[in-house]
């Protein structure tokens, strides 16, 4: 969906996709001063002089923050400007063109002094080798001691590892590094409640077990589903909503038939999900449960659409069976009993291919990583002052320590001046979000949550840090979690709904060109198989799709695959 | 005056002067926000990297063109882009002057007013709402599709699943929401055509449809031979927003234009030089075809835009 | 002028206005179907199928509230209404000028000066020379990035260059007879004979620049003060689209049920000022129209 909006952002005008550059190109000047091999010496530029006043500028995409437009207004950015005697300018760009204007900025040199790259299109290390960005490793260990402490304490080998690169580089202050594991904000879920009514209460599935797990138990639910749906006379409605490109890239439903949406890993070989055999088997149930009226018969044009956001009216309206849901439609939430309707939504694992040798993924799992690299976290820019850097720096590694972490989780406390805070007493939060007692977390009572979580909730948001660099101290939003949201949340991490490749490999230059450029080559032709597969405008057989898969392969996936090995190969011998 | 040369530039500057200071400030305005920004077209013949930018980024002479052409779906988008361009062409533009002649017919002044000023309303339904619309209207059991089942009886489907109404649907969707307002350059061309012409033509007995034939038609001939003219010559460069919202990649086959093509390459995939190498491609036969339609339309009608 | 009207001529204009009125129901349906659900109960809208032919449950005003009460709205709208006066007014003014110039069939600039046109028509360089140039004139961020990059196009200076050539030569002989200057010829003896076209273009460039939010959204992106109407609007949808299952980095979870109406009242408020201000535009374009035809 996004990418048709920005598409549609960008039809303006005609030309837009030529970009070009005006060669504001810094070429080794970052790259120069690094011993190419090494670990990274520490660079002394001396103290950070609190005394002097000094205005950051950052690029960060645009939220709805409810209360406020620009993040400058954030109440923990101002408790934080105050605190380091400094102003965080915040550009924004307007919502839907935030990969153009980064682009923009790229190619026109105008860098601000920190970037958040969520919506740069280029990795880190490219950006490194161009000249646009600095190598912070040299600065930590004198800069932002506890962030340093941090990577280098035994535990958090997992987020060094995937913070430096193999030359000891290190681009990014991470967006958010997660001290737990958080919860699944989604995965599938179904209406228990249309089994319930037709089975009298008494739901047995043929695999014996208390929820649908295997593909038996899938068809048997869709069957059931349907009859229900028809005999509701309901003109319109979906057992089974899949995605227009036929199939989860994140790995629902998929992950059941040994394989996942992208690149993964299986017993240290990178393979490419949709050219596996498990996905010939994937698109055969799914080509049998279209036929039967399973799958939603509009799923492919489903691509965009400004007035239902992807099948809500289907969901909402009690016309859905199963489909891709969230935390906060579980159970009764989405009941509607003044217009007659009373759900149960339950969270659901993606259905066991018990026929197939392979269905190996869903049994155990996929790794899950504490840290995004190459796709979150604030760089710091060539162009930007030493002197901002290391502001940036004292600011960032603030919010690594214990009470930092808490006042970016959780807003500010009353100590922290909350009542002198416009929004905050506006809120009625002159005592501050939360209150400690000994260990007896409590939030304050307007910020109270209503579905399963804290941070994550809209109105919340607007009072905490959650987009700064900086430790997540989720301990207290797990503890808030609702019951069911946590059971599903272990449902969906069971299913493995992640492709476990590490997100943390940084490729070259020229080999993150070579992937893009395979990328675009297979990438059409995936998507428009898929979906007439599954609607059975292209035959489905053996050879037809052994002959799909060789295209793929030759359409760049061999290539992509070998420099996927190379350098997961090359990870995991460090 | 007699000092300078007929036909020579001195000579037409003397005598418009002012035409010549007029002129300045648009070849300025033209030079600063159209032609200092076309360095840019440069990037078609390199790898181009943001980051690089055109003076960093290598050269690659003619590599994107050749992937282009050599692609494996060159053929396909090249026939959907003449093929949906032709069909407006060709239905929808007759179509468009059919109506200002049809509305010109009509002489209830409040009843030819109100069904002009409706007949415009789907132009100020921004794409975005109307494409959300269709893909309501055209789902398996959305309005439109309902009236095709009963009335047509075609087997129930979605109908932007199915390649081969896309070009239907493109065609009627364009003609719904831009045949009143293309019609305005047509009505207003006809409502100045001399209302003396058509009393002689009345006078010498012509009845309305011959002076529709003889009076009106030829009277608008240039305001249409330069429409077409326009139209041919913008036809590749336009259109591609529309299609992007509409087409999804079951309907690839005949929905994929060089636009969208342009555009997935560009901005989603980040093939940056290869998409400006497609764009330029485009231009170039583009521009081609605009001056091989005013040559023609200089040729057949006597009028052109050159 | 009276004329016979025979049994064909029936029959025709039986067709003819079956036509129209049927061609106006297609028209009016779908803007029908959007304002109707702008009114409706949001959760009924959305287990909705099918055409809105009357709003769903108790009608409402809670969409309206949501977006009206956003004060950058009204923001837009004033930065909006300058920005299509000043096109609307400067940007014909240039067209006209422009127009006339390649239309001087004496004029031997005449054919190099159209094909210079033209050709921006055809290429571009791109976005990021664009913003090179837009950057070095000083116009990021400034209001008259809004005001003085689209005065021009090059498709509107061929329509008033057609326009210009359908006049008869005699009107422009006779003026420079009586010793009137190019300017005096352009504004007061051939301008208000090709008032239509002066009307359709200003109408064009109104619509578009009422339409626009691209130049903004790549040119002013720290200067929302400046921004038009359709950017704020355009970015109410994109946020609503932000909490969709589908892409929910963060998924703000709950579902709004309200989201669904804020897009259907922005269309509305996008569109209506354009609707409701067009019959009178038609007006003046009408009567404009009849002078020149009546004159000629």
């Amino acid at each position: 969906m996004k990418k048709k909006l920005l598409s549609l952002v960008l039809a303006g005008a005609m030309a837009s996709s030529l970009f070009a550059g005006c060669g504001d190109n810094k070429g080794s000047a970052g790259g120069g001063t690094q011993s190419a091999g090494g670990g990274a010496e520490p660079v002394d530029v001396g103290a950070d002089n609190l005394e002097e006043s000094r205005e950051i500028t950052v690029w960060l995409y645009k939220d709805d923050y409810k209360i406020y437009d620009s993040y400058d207004e954030n109440p923990v950015v101002q408790y934080l400007n105050g605190k380091f005697n400094c102003t965080l300018k915040f550009q924004q760009p307007a919502m839907g063109s935030e990969k153009e204007q980064f682009s923009l900025m790229l190619g026109t040199g105008s860098y601000t002094d920190v970037m958040e790259i969520s919506n740069c299109q280029e990795g880190v290390a490219s950006l490194y080798e161009d000249g646009v960005i600095k190598d912070l490793a040299p600065y930590l260990e004198n800069y932002m001691p506890n962030f340093y402490a941090f990577l280098n304490a035994p535990e958090n080998g997992d987020v060094k590892k995937a913070l430096y690169d193999g030359d000891g580089h290190l681009f990014t202050i991470p967006f958010q590094v997660r001290l737990q594991d958080e919860n699944r904000w989604g995965g599938m879920v179904y209406r228990r409640d249309i089994l319930e009514t037709m089975t009298g209460g008494n739901v047995a599935f043929p695999s014996g077990n208390g929820e649908p797990t295997t593909v038996e138990d899938w068809d048997y639910v869709l069957e059931t589903m349907k009859t229900y749906f028809d005999a509701a006379g309901l003109a319109d409605y979906a057992c089974l909503i899949i995605p227009a490109q036929g199939y989860f890239e994140t790995g629902e439903l998929l992950t059941g038939f040994g394989v996942a949406g992208n690149f993964y890993v299986q017993d240290g070989t990178v393979k490419y999900g949709p050219v596996e055999q498990g996905f010939y088997n994937y698109l055969v149930k799914m080509k049998e449960w279209y036929e039967k009226g399973y799958i939603y018969q509009d799923f492919a044009s489903r691509t965009n659409d400004v007035f239902y956001l992807p099948n809500t009216a289907l969901t909402y309206g009690g016309s859905a069976g199963i489909w891709f849901g969230m935390g906060g439609q579980l159970d009764g939430a989405m009941s509607m009993p003044e217009y007659g309707l009373e759900v149960n939504v339950q969270a659901l694992a993606s259905p066991l291919d018990t026929a197939s040798t392979s269905a190996l993924l869903a049994q155990t799992g996929l790794e899950n990583e504490r840290v995004a690299m190459n796709t979150q976290g604030y760089v710091v820019a060539d162009t930007c002052s030493e002197e901002n850097m290391i502001r940036f720096m004292s600011v960032a590694d603030y919010l690594f320590t214990d009470e930092g972490a808490m006042l970016r989780s959780y807003g500010l406390t009353a100590e922290q001046g909350a009542a002198d805070n416009s929004y905050y007493a506006a809120a009625g939060l002159s005592g501050g979000a939360y209150t400690m007692e000994g260990e007896t977390f409590t939030y304050a009572e307007p910020l109270v949550p209503n579905v399963g979580a804290l941070c994550i909730d809209g109105s919340n948001m607007s009072y905490i840090g959650n987009r700064l660099p900086g430790l997540l101290n989720n301990e207290y939003d797990l503890a808030y979690a609702t019951e069911s949201v946590s059971r599903a949340s272990a449902v969906w991490k069971g299913t493995g709904r992640d492709n476990n490749y590490p997100s943390s490999i940084a490729f070259s230059a020229e080999d993150n060109d070579k992937i893009a450029s395979n990328y675009s080559n297979y990438s059409d032709y995936l998507n428009t198989m898929v979906p007439k597969f599954i609607m059975g405008t292209e035959a489905l057989t053996e050879e037809s799709f052994a002959a799909f898969a060789e295209q793929m392969k030759s359409l760049g996936v061999s290539e992509s695959l070998e420099l996927y090995q190379s350098y997961y190969d090359a990870f995991m011998s460090e | 005056m007699k000092k300078v040369k007929k036909g020579t530039w001195s000579h037409d500057f003397k005598i418009n002067r002012s035409l010549y200071f007029l002129t300045i400030p648009i070849v300025l305005y033209f030079l600063i926000f159209n032609y200092a920004p076309m360095f840019g077209l440069v990037i078609a013949f390199q790898n181009f990297k943001p980051t690089r930018g055109i003076l960093g980024s290598t050269f690659v002479g003619f590599q994107n063109f050749i992937d282009f052409f050599t692609g494996p779906n060159f053929g396909m988008i090249l026939r959907n882009t003449v093929v949906i361009n032709a069909l407006g062409l060709v239905i929808g533009f007759p179509l468009t002057i059919a109506f200002a002649l049809l509305l010109n017919e009509i002489y209830k002044k409040w009843f030819k007013k109100t069904v002009q000023t409706v007949s415009y309303l789907p132009y100020f339904v921004s794409m975005v709402v109307m494409c959300g619309l269709v893909i309501e209207f055209c789902a398996t059991n959305g309005v439109i599709t309902n009236v095709l089942v009963n009335v047509f009886h075609i087997s129930r489907e979605n109908l932007l699943q199915n390649p081969k109404y896309f070009w239907g649907i493109n065609l009627f969707t364009d003609i719904w929401q831009g045949l009143g307002y293309g019609s305005i350059i047509f009505i207003s061309a006809i409502t100045s055509v001399s209302s003396e012409l058509h009393e002689a033509a009345a006078i010498d007995g012509a009845g309305r449809w011959k002076r529709c034939i003889h009076v009106t038609i030829p009277s608008i001939m240039p305001t249409i031979v330069t429409m077409l003219v326009l139209k041919c010559g913008t036809m590749l460069s336009l259109g591609g927003d529309k299609i992007l919202l509409l087409y999804n990649p079951s309907t690839y086959e005949t929905a994929d234009i060089i636009a969208t093509h342009v555009q997935r390459m560009g901005i989603e995939k980040m093939q940056y030089g290869y998409s400006a190498a497609v764009g330029l491609f485009n231009s170039v036969v583009g521009t081609a075809l605009l001056l091989l339609s005013n040559y023609a339309s200089k040729k057949l009608a006597d009028t052109s835009i050159v | 002028m009276i004329e016979k009207v025979g049994p064909s001529r029936v029959i025709f204009n039986i067709l003819n206005y079956g036509f129209m009125i049927f061609f106006s129901f297609i028209c009016i349906v779908p803007i029908w179907h959007v304002v109707m659900a702008s009114v409706s109960d949001p959760r009924l809208l959305m287990s909705h199928a099918g055409i809105v032919w009357k709003p769903l449950g108790d009608i409402t005003a809670e969409g309206y509230r949501l977006v009206l009460q956003n004060k950058s709205i009204w923001m837009g709208y004033g930065n909006t209404l300058i920005y299509v006066i000043w096109n609307a007014v400067v940007g014909s003014l240039l067209t006209v000028i422009a127009g006339y110039l390649v239309s001087r069939k004496d004029f031997r600039l005449k054919n190099p000066l159209m094909i210079f046109i033209l050709f921006t028509m055809m290429f571009s360089g791109g976005l990021i020379p664009s913003y090179q140039v837009i950057r070095a004139l000083g116009l990021i961020n400034n209001r008259w990035v809004m005001m003085i990059p689209g005065l021009l196009n090059a498709f509107y200076i061929t329509m008033m260059k057609s326009g210009f050539e359908q006049l008869s030569d005699s009107y422009e002989e006779s003026a420079k007879l009586d010793g009137a200057g190019p300017m005096t010829i352009m504004f007061r003896i051939l301008a208000p004979l090709v008032k239509a076209n002066i009307v359709v273009i200003v109408m064009f460039i109104a619509v578009m620049q009422w339409n626009a939010w691209y130049p903004a959204s790549i040119y002013l992106p720290a200067a929302r003060d400046y921004w038009p109407l359709q950017l704020f609007l355009r970015e109410m949808l994109i946020q609503n689209d932000t909490a969709a299952v589908v892409m929910g980095s963060d998924a703000a979870a709950a579902a709004d049920f309200t989201s669904n109406l804020v897009k259907y009242c922005a269309v509305v408020v996008a569109t209506a000022p354009i609707l409701c201000i067009y019959p009178f535009i038609q007006k003046y374009f009408v009567t404009g129209v009849t002078l020149g035809g009546v004159k000629g």
